[in-house]
């Protein structure tokens, strides 16, 4: 399809992670669009991953602000009235998630439950999705790009998986990833 | 210096493109924009209401879809209720865009229904709303 080309809600946009059938699936060696997509080729539902699957992170309430942040630094100018701003080194940047809890996709022995305070670096990919994709959430034509899109890849890591009983409301979990990486993107299929 | 904005009307089409489209004739539920009036007699049918009441952003609009469901009275309302279900087959998160370049409108995910009881100038019918949010988008130009 194409960049989304409207203004509107990303109602369905999708967070979710590379597996291969012993794990995360390891970075590509170049962080290249058609490696990366490559990792994201059919989605796995079954909570038995296989090569070249993966997961969405389901039930997501919130996403945070998704790309690299900024470090300005100010540079005071002898002379000037006005100080000048370089880039930095960015900090590494990290994100929180906020979803619906539900212990079935979290709990030990899945594979996203098992990430959860590994350590173990993953790939990421978020989509920016105003209208569900008819063709489902894989990196292809006729996946994401059933519908308008733009998703970038990052490499990261599950660091906490925070739970939120609920009396009144669903019960929340806020999951925190740390960035590895750049975020690669903006792309589109 | 006058600006053009036609974004009443474009919402109307936007909302009109989904009940003149194929698929939702085939759904064989006759669905009229209030103020319009039918010579058919069917035993069930929809009437809606575009209120766009509240101030969007811009050039934009935002508001509610109002769609007052009639079926026979006397038989419950779960019919009533799988008539609400395809409205929200067809309209919740959806995307409508007559003219893609300039604005679209899309609807919210969530929407409510209520049975309201027997409909005031006809007893023989079953009154029930449902409703559902929408953002018409326009592009500035």
């Amino acid at each position: 399809m194409s960049h989304i080309a409207s203004i509107g809600a990303g109602m369905f946009s999708d967070m979710s992670v590379a597996f291969d059938a012993s794990g995360p699936a390891a970075a590509p060696g170049t962080m290249s669009k058609a490696n990366l997509d490559a990792l994201f080729a059919t989605e796995c539902t079954d909570n038995t991953p296989a090569a070249a699957e993966f997961i969405r992170i389901a039930n997501v309430r919130e996403f945070p602000a998704i790309g690299t942040p900024p470090n300005i630094v100010n540079v005071p100018v002898f002379g000037q009235s006005v100080s000048q701003q370089i880039q930095g080194q960015a900090d590494a940047p990290s994100m929180e998630i906020t979803l619906n809890y539900v212990p079935t996709q979290w709990a030990s022995g899945t594979p996203l439950g098992d990430l959860v305070g590994s350590g173990e670096q993953c790939v990421f990919r978020f989509a920016l999705l105003n209208s569900a994709p008819s063709g489902g959430y894989a990196s292809s034509a006729g996946g994401l790009g059933t519908t308008q899109n733009t998703y970038w890849y990052f490499l990261g890591k599950i660091d906490s998986l925070l739970v939120t009983p609920n009396l009144a409301d669903s019960n929340q979990a806020t999951i925190a990833i740390t960035l590895q990486s750049v975020v690669h993107g903006a792309y589109t299929i | 210096m006058t600006r053009v904005q036609d974004r009443f009307a474009g919402l109307y089409a936007d909302i009109y493109s989904l009940f003149n489209s194929a698929p939702w004739i085939a759904e064989n539920i006759k669905t009229y924009p209030k103020g319009y009036v039918s010579n058919e007699v069917n035993t069930e049918y929809a009437i809606f209401d575009v209120s766009s009441a509240d101030e969007g952003f811009s050039d934009s609009l935002r508001g509610i879809l109002f769609i007052d469901i009639y079926v026979p009275n006397g038989l419950g309302p779960t019919r009533a209720a799988k008539i609400a279900d395809i409205f929200d087959k067809y309209l919740a998160g959806a995307t409508f865009a007559t003219n893609a370049q300039k604005a679209i409108t899309q609807f919210r995910r969530e929407s409510t229904f209520i049975i309201r009881g027997p409909a005031i100038d006809n007893s023989s019918k079953l009154r029930s709303t449902y409703q559902i949010q929408f953002n018409y988008f326009k592009k500035e130009t």
